[in-house]
């Protein structure tokens, strides 16, 4: 199953470079794909109370035609609610597809991923109750195909197709019903959004300044230079002949035709069972799973910057007599994803996933030190597992030794003192692009111990001209060697570090754990 | 960021918005100058079926005392055959059961049978489908119509319920 995921994550991961080339790692839409779902819904939200004050349900057809005769702003207040719902479908699809590939949809993410896929499947009915409402030729052509899909189950008494055949007119009822539908489906919604959200700390509901601007300009471009079709007026009694359709919405209507109800419930069902059961698919084996953080009471000082800095709200501080603060950490292993940001975030290396803490870290790097830099002019790159273009894997890059972390949130920066201490003449931190970081804030928060003294920072003894940070999603190996070859120049002419051999073990301990935990 | 980068990527984004605008509005020809539809829909109640027979020993012993009843009657009601012809070629021979869980629901008829447009002869036979006789007398259609492109004939019960009609249905 991972080979599977694997192989599609890489057109995603082409895509990624694309982007990021283009437009950054802060305007790259395929990293705010959730945000830009809300940002949608928030101008659906305005043009639709706009669209209400003039929709009719005695007559449906004709009251939209009458808003699209408001040459000011009808015409193009209905076309931005039109392509923000189809937004709103493309970017949830692709918010999907990105936790899918990137192995973001099991364990305590499973009620974020279940929930986003109903959140998603809702979205749709609410745009098919919209189109509905317009009563044009797409209108019935939905209307009529869901009433003879529902018609297929035995749950209503009268089917509903019998109000499209053409022996009696369409009771307003059924056009009240869809209005109703349309608008109390998104209320619900905002509920299913808390709980999407609910396991994570400081979610992301707008995508940044500019990505909003550029996204908004466009929508109103869009709705301006090609306005909103309004299809022929839905007609009982004649079949429909060419009709323009949402093929993001209605997709499924030449399939289903095709197929009939019977078999189409079918697929529905088990294509719905398919994504619904991702998070018990791709888990990995119980074997594989990496597991959930733990706390050290001995070492814990009560400092609650694990708890702040979760990105997944796992960590709680409960009351207890060991130590000063009279508060020690405590990790909900239900919620925790073991991203390690904890670990990256405890100056005295108490907390962490088993095998990652600081202090395993710290031995490694120290063990990596020992057995790869024989000379002091090399730079080492620390290089993130998921990101980083890929380049985690190899032994050297361009002859400087690599060493591999699980997430670029996970690297307690004493690695990196360790490493320049151990010889490395530079140190150059490859990390995924903030808002495409697995441990969501795990990247930030790197570059802010590195260089803005965030708790848990590196120390201010390090020459920070020796550090560099470079965010790098998985295809982008040239920006990580571009990176690399700049520090090398850099280092190079700073020459030999001045830095004395590597503490003592005691001293190291204690200045890990000393005032910079304050 | 470079400008001609800045360029490229609001080309690339002006290209993605115009195929998402695009894939929001490509026409779909759901049917051509060549199809035309007959549809058959109506509703009716059917008579329950009324068979009945007396329990047996066993079974009045089953139940309690005041659930003991001297007839069990089956609560199904009459299924209906459905038989139409289209220009002498039968289209369709169906029998057309009462909806409900337990058949006793109102029956309904909703047929659709494409044809070319022209002139067709519509015959359309609708009786109950009972052993011993049906109790209704059957209900017939036999009508010659031409259909425009595209049209949609619709056959139905006329306002007393007794009579199958073929008219246009209403727009």
């Amino acid at each position: 199953m991972a080979s599977a995921l694997d192989l599609l994550r890489r057109p995603l991961a082409a895509a990624d470079v694309v982007f990021q080339r283009l437009h950054g790692w802060r305007g790259n839409p395929l990293h705010q794909s959730g945000a830009l779902v809300l940002l949608a819904f928030a101008v659906m939200l305005v043009t639709g109370l706009y669209l209400l004050l003039f929709y009719r349900i005695g007559g449906p057809f004709e009251s939209i035609e009458r808003i699209d005769a408001q040459w000011l702003s009808g015409r193009w207040i209905r076309a931005l609610h039109r392509y923000a719902a189809d937004l709103a479908v493309v970017a949830g699809v692709l918010h999907g597809f990105r936790m899918l590939v990137q192995g973001r949809s099991w364990g305590p993410r499973a009620l974020a991923w279940v929930s986003g896929v109903t959140l998603l499947f809702l979205t749709f009915v609410c745009g098919w109750t919209g189109y509905v409402m317009v009563w044009d030729a797409h209108g019935q052509l939905l209307a009529e195909e869901g009433a003879r899909l529902l018609d297929a189950l035995p749950i209503f008494s009268e089917p509903i197709g019998r109000a499209f055949v053409g022996d009696r007119p369409i009771p307003s009822a059924f056009f009240f019903l869809n209005l109703f539908a349309h608008i109390a489906l998104p209320i619900g919604m905002a509920l299913g959004l808390w709980l999407h959200v609910s396991r994570i700390a400081r979610p992301v509901l707008l995508p940044p300044r500019a990505l909003t601007g550029a996204t908004l300009s466009l929508l109103f471009l869009a709705s301006i230079v090609a306005p909103a079709p309004l299809g022929p007026p839905a007609a009982l009694d004649r079949l429909p002949g060419p009709v323009p359709v949402d093929w993001l919405y209605s997709f499924w209507l030449p399939v289903s035709r095709a197929m009939g109800p019977g078999a189409s419930w079918i697929a529905f069902t088990l294509g719905a069972a398919l994504v619904l059961s991702v998070p018990w698919w791709t888990r990995p084996r119980e074997a594989d799973r990496p597991a959930p953080s733990f706390v050290d009471p001995n070492l814990c000082t009560g400092c609650e910057q694990c708890a702040i800095d979760c990105p997944f709200d796992a960590i709680t501080m409960l009351p207890v007599t060991t130590n000063p603060t009279g508060l020690a950490a405590h990790v909900d292993p239900a919620r925790c994803v073991s991203c390690g940001v904890c670990a990256a975030s405890c100056a005295p290396m108490a907390v962490g996933p088993p095998g990652r803490t600081g202090r395993e870290q710290l031995a490694a790097a120290r063990a990596f030190a020992a057995e790869r830099l024989e000379t002091r002019d090399e730079v080492v790159l620390v290089a993130c597992r998921r990101g980083a273009g890929g380049l985690a894997a190899r032994h050297e890059v361009e002859g400087a030794p690599v060493l591999p972390v699980g997430c670029g949130g996970n690297l307690h920066t004493s690695v990196v003192e360790a490493l320049l201490r151990g010889g490395a003449a530079g140190v150059l931190v490859a990390a995924c692009p903030p808002r495409d970081c697995t441990s969501r804030e795990g990247a930030t928060w790197l570059a802010q111990r590195l260089f803005e003294g965030r708790e848990a920072e590196l120390q201010e003894r390090v020459d920070r001209r020796r550090v560099r940070l470079v965010h790098a999603a998985e295809g982008e190996a040239r920006r990580v060697r571009t990176a690399l070859e700049a520090l090398r120049a850099e280092v190079q002419a700073l020459g030999r570090q001045p830095l004395a051999p590597d503490l003592p073990e005691a001293e190291c301990a204690t200045t890990a754990s000393g005032e910079g935990a304050s | 960021m470079s400008a001609v980068t800045r360029i490229l990527g609001g080309l690339l984004a002006l290209a993605l918005m115009a195929l998402m605008v695009l894939a929001s509005q490509w026409p779909w020809q759901v049917h051509g100058e060549g199809e035309a539809l007959i549809r058959l829909s109506w509703r009716t109640v059917s008579e329950p079926l009324r068979a009945c027979r007396k329990p047996t020993a066993e079974e009045l012993a089953a139940l309690p005392p005041h659930m003991r009843m001297d007839e069990i009657c089956e609560r199904r009601h009459t299924p209906f055959r459905l038989l139409v012809r289209l220009d002498g070629t039968i289209v369709r021979d169906s029998v057309q059961e009462p909806a409900g869980a337990r058949g006793d629901r109102p029956l309904y008829v909703f047929e659709e049978i494409p044809v070319a447009p022209g002139p067709h002869r519509i015959e359309v036979e609708f009786r109950e489908e009972i052993e011993g006789g049906a109790r209704r007398p059957p209900l017939h259609l036999d009508r010659e119509t031409k259909l425009a492109p595209r049209e949609i004939a619709l056959v139905t019960l006329d306002a007393s319920g007794e009579r199958l009609v073929l008219g246009a249905a209403r727009p």
